[in-house]
């Protein structure tokens, strides 16, 4: 017989919430255009402009494609707070890659050590994913982490975006796929008690 | 839950103390998740509990009734929008209730627990 607490509840409702695989056809899509901001040199500002229009669209397709299915939700102030941590960690993250490389400062010691600087930003980039997975509860995220810095260390190890392409492709499709689950597991509702028979 | 901060001790007469509207398994679904959120729509309590819609908004109603749910009506756009949300009441009950299923349920007499028919 299954049992849950009032913590698998809400840990239940949380999930839910976020396995629509947005995010991570987010992500996905982060490192393709990095790629493609690589090596198109014709439309490499365009990439970089639709980097940027990433996190908006992200919030928006939550806002059209999720909330019409599976309702709109505010969480606890504790898990707003795990939130905030995850936005600190990796602002200290940047903080300490920014504070080694002006610290070194010397780029020929950068281009003499590809694999230390290759392993940095791998490590950074890992880093930055875990906090995601640890304070926000999404497991799966520690994967996404492993593909994303493995793909920016390769790049930068054997100077080739083409890790950035296929990782993206990884973790676009395993997002496409979640999404489409989602879609099907639930159909647009517009309830309201005012419309309740 | 007494004044003092201890415990109620429920007998068999206490078991009629049991917060009846609370007890009803659709209801302490409902409960249950407004008590571990902040807030959340009808459509999202509807999904997560499983209830039929009609359903559900009977049972909001009387929760709403007794108190312990805030039921927010807006407009996004044409459309009516409602926000539930438990109240400060609703949670007072709902702690007093979880208390009091503990204690009931919480020290058999005995070998009770081998007890196999």
């Amino acid at each position: 017989m299954p049992t849950i607490g009032l913590a698998g509840i809400e840990r239940r409702a949380w999930l839910s919430y976020h396995d629509d695989g947005l995010m991570d056809l987010a992500f996905g899509v982060l490192l393709i255009l990095s790629f493609l901001g690589s090596v198109a040199d014709r439309y490499r500002y365009a990439a970089y402009v639709l980097l940027l229009l990433v996190g908006p669209l992200l919030a928006l397709a939550k806002r059209k494609i999720t909330v019409p299915r599976l309702g709109a939700v505010q969480f606890s102030p504790e898990r707003k707070a795990r939130k905030r941590h995850v936005v600190v960690v990796i602002a200290g993250l940047v903080g300490v890659t920014a504070v080694v490389i002006l610290t070194i400062g010397d780029q020929t010691w950068l281009q003499a050590h590809p694999a230390a600087v290759a392993a940095l930003i791998a490590a950074m980039v890992f880093l930055a994913f875990a906090a995601v997975a640890y304070w926000m509860d999404l497991a799966r995220m520690y994967v996404v982490g492993l593909l994303f810095g493995s793909a920016f260390g390769l790049t930068e190890l054997m100077d080739t975006p083409f890790p950035l392409l296929a990782a993206g492709t990884v973790v676009a499709l395993s997002g496409a796929v979640r999404l489409a689950r989602f879609l099907r597991s639930y159909a647009p509702t517009e309830v309201d008690l005012t419309d309740a028979g | 839950m007494q004044g003092d901060g201890r415990r109620a001790e429920p007998t068999q007469a206490g078991l009629s103390e049991i917060d009846r509207l609370i007890h009803e398994p659709a209801r302490l679904a409902i409960l249950s998740l407004l008590f571990v959120i902040e807030s959340a729509d009808f459509l999202f309590v509807m999904r997560q509990t499983g209830l039929t819609r009609g359903n559900l908004s009977s049972h909001v109603s009387r929760l709403e009734g007794a108190g312990y749910v805030a039921v927010e009506k807006q407009f996004k756009g044409k459309r009516p929008h409602t926000t539930l949300r438990m109240t400060s009441e609703g949670r007072v009950a709902f702690r007093e209730y979880r208390t009091q299923i503990e204690t009931l349920l919480s020290q058999p007499p005995g070998n009770a627990d081998d007890n196999v028919t």
